[in-house]
């Protein structure tokens, strides 16, 4: 992509604003629909959560300041709409979010867009096993290849917390695969 | 069982698929929705400025006539004694043109309604050195 700031200047000009978000579009709508697939799931959920992820963004243009780098502030938009749309389709079936996502874990054999082998199903339920914050640490290191710098700026924690919880991660999933 | 340790296996992917076509749709499917939630944001503002406008034009105009629908017009029925009350004190009116303002139907009335003694008459004309007039007319 180009120089950051230029294109920031483009994102926010009345005048270059419409090139410059459909730039953005093409560039992240696909690293971000992953990150929001791996924790909502299901393609309809994920479809709904990025597109109100993109909409929010273009809403809040005039808010980024550039404190963090474009990609942490749209990834961050894209985590928290994500977990809050499990967090609320939760509650409207009675569930907490755990439950839920067991559930949707469940029917993954039967969603026509999970092509999958044993294995990757097994690794699918281990991770659904793990606390939020460890399933998301993982998703975005194992699953996405992001950097524990660019982790770090999205979640707001620590290298060092974010290595420990990873190491923490993959040796619960390991442990369940290895049972099952 | 052997232990199984992600490191030593091949990179697993997470098995997610998306529709064919989905990204080269989706762009556009974003731009709609940001131009109809434009659309949907004008309309409102306008009509709830025209309501604000015409309520408070409407109150402004209650406001104004407020002291106009209190102020209800007296009409009260002036009654005959306050109506010779002003003839007798305010009005600029002599007992010569009151009397010549008097017609027939008028004095026959007044001699029905004002018994007057024939006495009464007499001491009047005794009292009046001019009463040759009276006769005369």
């Amino acid at each position: 992509m180009q120089d950051e700031q230029d294109f920031i200047k483009e994102l926010l000009d009345p005048k270059t604003q419409n090139d410059a978000f459909g730039k953005l579009l093409q560039h992240y709508q696909r690293p971000l629909y992953a990150h929001i697939r791996n924790i909502v799931l299901n393609h309809d959920d994920a479809d709904d959560v990025l597109q109100n992820t993109f909409v929010k963004v273009f809403r809040n243009l005039h808010n980024f300041k550039g404190e963090s780098k474009l990609f942490s502030w749209m990834y961050r938009i894209a985590t928290n709409e994500a977990i809050t749309f499990i967090t609320a389709k939760a509650k409207r079936n009675g569930m907490t979010s755990e439950a839920f996502q067991q559930k949707q874990i469940e029917k993954l054999t039967a969603d026509s867009y999970f092509e999958a082998d044993e294995i990757q199903l097994k690794l699918q339920k281990a991770v659904a096993l793990l606390p939020e914050k460890q399933q998301l640490v993982f998703k975005m290191k194992y699953f996405e290849d992001l950097k524990y710098e660019e982790m770090s700026e999205i979640l707001g924690t620590s290298v060092g917390a974010l290595k420990a919880s990873y190491f923490h991660a993959v040796r619960k999933i390991e442990e369940f695969v290895s049972k099952n | 069982m052997k232990d199984f340790k992600l490191d030593e296996n091949p990179k697993i992917p997470s098995g997610f698929k998306t529709p064919d076509g989905y990204f080269d749709s989706l762009p556009e499917k974003v731009m709609m929705r940001l131009q109809e939630q434009e659309t949907v944001k004008v309309i409102p503002i306008f009509a709830r400025r025209k309501t604000w406008i015409a309520a408070a034009a409407a109150l402004l105009i209650l406001a104004l006539s407020i002291p106009f629908l209190w102020n209800e017009p007296k009409t009260t029925t002036l009654d005959d004694a306050a109506i010779e009350n002003y003839i007798s004190y305010q009005a600029n009116i002599s007992q010569y043109d009151l009397v010549n303002l008097l017609d027939d139907s008028d004095i026959d009335q007044m001699e029905s309604d004002l018994p007057i003694e024939d006495e009464t008459i007499e001491d009047i004309l005794i009292s009046n050195t001019n009463f040759e007039n009276y006769i005369i007319d």
